[in-house]
């Protein structure tokens, strides 16, 4: 999970039920499925493969996280407003680098 | 430290265990290195996963190693340039072989040989003066066409659970060069750090202009009057400010605040592994309730464990 979570005191150690995070898996088969306030969307399939980068914006004026890969983009919108938002790594088999 | 003598010198062959104690366990007088860790190198994970150990001498020119490599590994010839990270094979300063008799250099296979040696002893002799390098094998010689370096060291590169043992080393030539190790780190560790600073920097200005491009395209397609167009303008002027001034270097990640077991961050909190699969977290260490933020997350490698 590449995300952002907006309450570092309860941050949990799954992403789901995690009522802070906002973020895409990048973990679990390689998928990409989208989570809001702790609740995932297992739709649409996102391949990350190892070698890839995937970059994250934060739009906090706009209230969305961005996502680019080579072949991909994603869109989180409406993140909660006038909150304070800590990057959130979830990396769960792999491992990752911030290249920022 | 140059040696002089002309005549040939047969010694026992030692690793430079300075240049690789990060990554390698030296053992039995410093004649056996065995893997110990991969680097943290943001590069692809087969280059950081065969770290290098090398030999004291810089050659210019003929000398011998005779040596033993385990189950797998890579053995053969660095310049005086090469770096301790990773698969020097992967690099225009190697020319690694394979214990089946690959040779790779610049990551291409640019020649080949049939033989097999995990475990048996093998000699290699190069002579960077006139581009020499065989492998003798069983008393078989296999000559490798390659332009070398004009000065050489020995090395290896393995991976987790095999290693490298020297024996006899015989030199011919007349200078034997003996670098100076502390001072060698010092500005390698230098060079990989403005390399890793460059790499961030250039992965900023990447993302820099990607952001501005998109924000550009939503301009033109949305704006339906000069009013709103200014205003939008402005906007994107703000949000570029914002963006320019974000500090590169203030943002790792914390360590404190993990949640779950498995992880370990790398010295310069940047890179995080995974020794266990199952969920965790971990947080930056700023957080941001303003402006347009970047970051970039490169997956280094997905494990089963």
């Amino acid at each position: 999970m590449v995300g952002v979570h907006f309450n570092p005191k309860s941050v949990k150690t799954h992403p789901n039920g995690d009522t802070g995070v906002y973020g895409l898996s990048i973990s679990n088969n390689l998928n990409g499925w989208i989570t809001k306030a702790g609740l995932t969307t297992y739709k649409a399939e996102r391949k990350i493969n190892p070698g890839d980068k995937v970059t994250m914006i934060l739009d906090c004026y706009n209230s969305k996280i961005s996502y680019i890969h080579n072949e991909w983009e994603a869109v989180i919108e409406d993140l909660p407003k006038n909150v304070a938002f800590y990057p959130y790594f979830d990396p769960y088999d792999l491992d990752f680098t911030l290249l920022k | 430290m140059i040696n002089s003598n002309m005549e040939s010198t047969s010694q026992q062959a030692n690793f430079d265990t300075e240049f690789s104690s990060e990554y390698y366990c030296f053992s039995e007088n410093d004649t056996k290195a065995s893997y110990s860790k991969s680097s943290n190198n943001n590069l692809y994970s087969d280059y950081c996963n065969y770290p290098v150990a090398r030999i004291k001498q810089l050659f210019k020119s003929k000398f011998t190693i005779e040596f033993t490599m385990s189950t797998y590994g890579w053995f053969g010839i660095g310049s005086k340039d090469i770096k301790n990270d990773g698969f020097p094979g992967y690099t225009t300063e190697g020319f690694m072989i394979c214990v089946d008799g690959r040779l790779y250099h610049n990551k291409a296979q640019i020649a080949s040989h049939s033989f097999n040696i995990p475990n048996i002893k093998a000699s290699l002799i190069c002579d960077p003066s006139i581009g020499l390098l065989e492998v003798i094998v069983n008393d078989k010689k296999y000559n490798y066409s390659v332009n070398l370096p004009k000065e050489v060291y020995f090395v290896v590169s393995v991976s987790s659970n095999n290693y490298a043992k020297l024996h006899s080393l015989i030199y011919y030539g007349n200078q034997v060069l003996t670098n100076n190790n502390s001072q060698t780190l010092a500005l390698e560790e230098k060079v990989s750090n403005m390399e890793k600073l460059l790499l961030r920097l250039e992965t900023k200005f990447d993302d820099f202009t990607q952001f501005v491009k998109r924000e550009l395209k939503l301009i033109s397609v949305n704006s339906s009057s000069n009013a709103k167009l200014a205003s939008e303008i402005t906007n994107l002027e703000k949000k570029i400010s914002d963006y320019a001034i974000d500090d590169i270097n203030d943002f790792v990640l914390d360590a404190s605040s993990l949640k779950g077991v498995n992880l370990t961050l790398s010295e310069d909190k940047y890179t995080a592994f995974k020794s266990h699969t199952g969920h965790c977290a971990i947080l930056g260490s700023k957080s941001y309730s303003s402006g347009t933020h970047t970051w970039t997350v490169k997956v280094l490698d997905r494990k089963s464990f």
